[in-house]
């Protein structure tokens, strides 16, 4: 078993202590231990979990119109010491894509770049919709927007895939959640519809809930649905394309404390860093890109050891 | 030079964190129940 596995694995219990939630007449823990913020992308209403959502409360300091002080400090400081770290070993969601890669039923490669006109076409689909009912707007803009952005990729001016979550911190974090005073990326977000949102309709004891669920809750299935089967045939899409808590995380990377160095004159070439990476980097951006997660699969794994662990 | 970015990047956390909880910011997120509850499972849309 891959060592940081061990490490996502506890934190999993560790996240979910209140498992005796299920057994509780109000099914969310809702005591001082909420106020308490984890360092990574875990549902606030997952019925197990005893802490808070980083990014849930970045949007909900956003939405009252103040700075996110608390979660945009406890994030920096966390990434001070060991960069995108928590999102190898600690994230449930990176566990899921972990394992559900392992299935192997069929292989893709996320494409390096989409196009940035058909984003842009996208989201003016989007905001007209939106006008008409705001709803609409995100019905239609976010899947058109990845649709003709992914499909028209080999197309000129492009938009690096990996910055994507940048553009959903940007629009759905921050700019829908300060306009409309409501977290839009938590009403997209495929972890909280897999961790909470099914999980509590299904066992809504009296009702009540499901007699709520509404057209969106629909569209939030579908994307996790859609998810879910790129989950099968592709490393990490979620953390390496729309997670905006790794986004902040992976702002950190080149100047954290704990970082792993390459030994270019050990180094043979063989990519075999590349292919245990669940992160996908290519070969030549290991181990400095900003999107690696720590994981030291490819120092451990390395038949040079040209891969080495540096504190400062 | 790593070093030092490193040393910014602590204080900036550091400086965020204290006033984010000097500002009430345990209250606010210990509060922010009821709307991120209704988010999370796209109720009442």
């Amino acid at each position: 078993m891959r060592r940081h596995r061990f490490g996502q694995i506890i934190s999993l219990i560790l996240l979910n202590l209140y498992i005796w939630g299920f057994f509780q007449k109000n099914l969310i823990y809702t005591g001082i231990f909420k106020g308490f913020l984890q360092p990574i992308l875990h549902c606030w209403s997952t019925p197990t979990t005893l802490f808070s959502c980083p990014l849930g409360a970045f949007q909900h300091f956003i939405t009252l119109h103040l700075l996110p002080l608390y979660p945009l400090g406890l994030i920096i400081l966390v990434a001070a010491f060991i960069g995108r770290m928590p999102c190898g070993w600690v994230c449930p969601f990176g566990l899921l894509q972990d394992i559900l890669y392992k299935i192997r039923l069929f292989r893709w490669r996320l494409p390096t770049s989409v196009n940035l006109f058909g984003l842009i076409l996208g989201i003016i689909a989007g905001y007209f919709a939106g006008r008409y009912k705001f709803d609409l707007g995100i019905f239609v803009g976010l899947p058109l927007a990845v649709f003709l952005g992914f499909i028209l990729g080999k197309l000129p001016i492009k938009f690096p895939t990996n910055y994507l979550k940048y553009l959903f911190l940007l629009v759905f974090a921050i700019l829908l959640a300060y306009y409309t005073t409501e977290p839009w990326f938590c009403k997209i977000c495929p972890a909280g519809t897999l961790e909470a949102g099914i999980p509590l309709v299904l066992w809504d004891p009296e009702n009540y809930l499901k007699a709520m669920v509404g057209s969106f809750f629909y569209f939030k299935v579908f994307i996790l649905g859609f998810l879910l089967i790129n989950f099968l045939a592709l490393k990490r899409p979620f953390c390496r394309a729309m997670c905006p808590v790794g986004a902040i995380y992976s702002l950190s990377n080149r100047v954290s404390l704990f970082h792993l160095e390459k030994k270019e004159i050990d180094c043979r070439g063989c990519s075999l860093c590349e292919k245990v990476c669940p992160m996908a980097i290519p070969v030549k951006k290991i181990p400095k890109d900003l999107d690696c997660i720590r994981c030291l699969e490819c120092y451990y794994r390395c038949p040079r050891k040209s891969i080495v662990i540096k504190w400062g | 030079m790593r070093r030092w970015q490193f040393l910014i990047f602590l204080s900036l956390g550091v400086l965020l964190l204290a006033l984010g909880l000097f500002s009430s910011g345990f209250i606010e997120v210990f509060k922010a129940g009821s709307l991120l509850c209704l988010s999370c499972m796209g109720l009442g849309l």
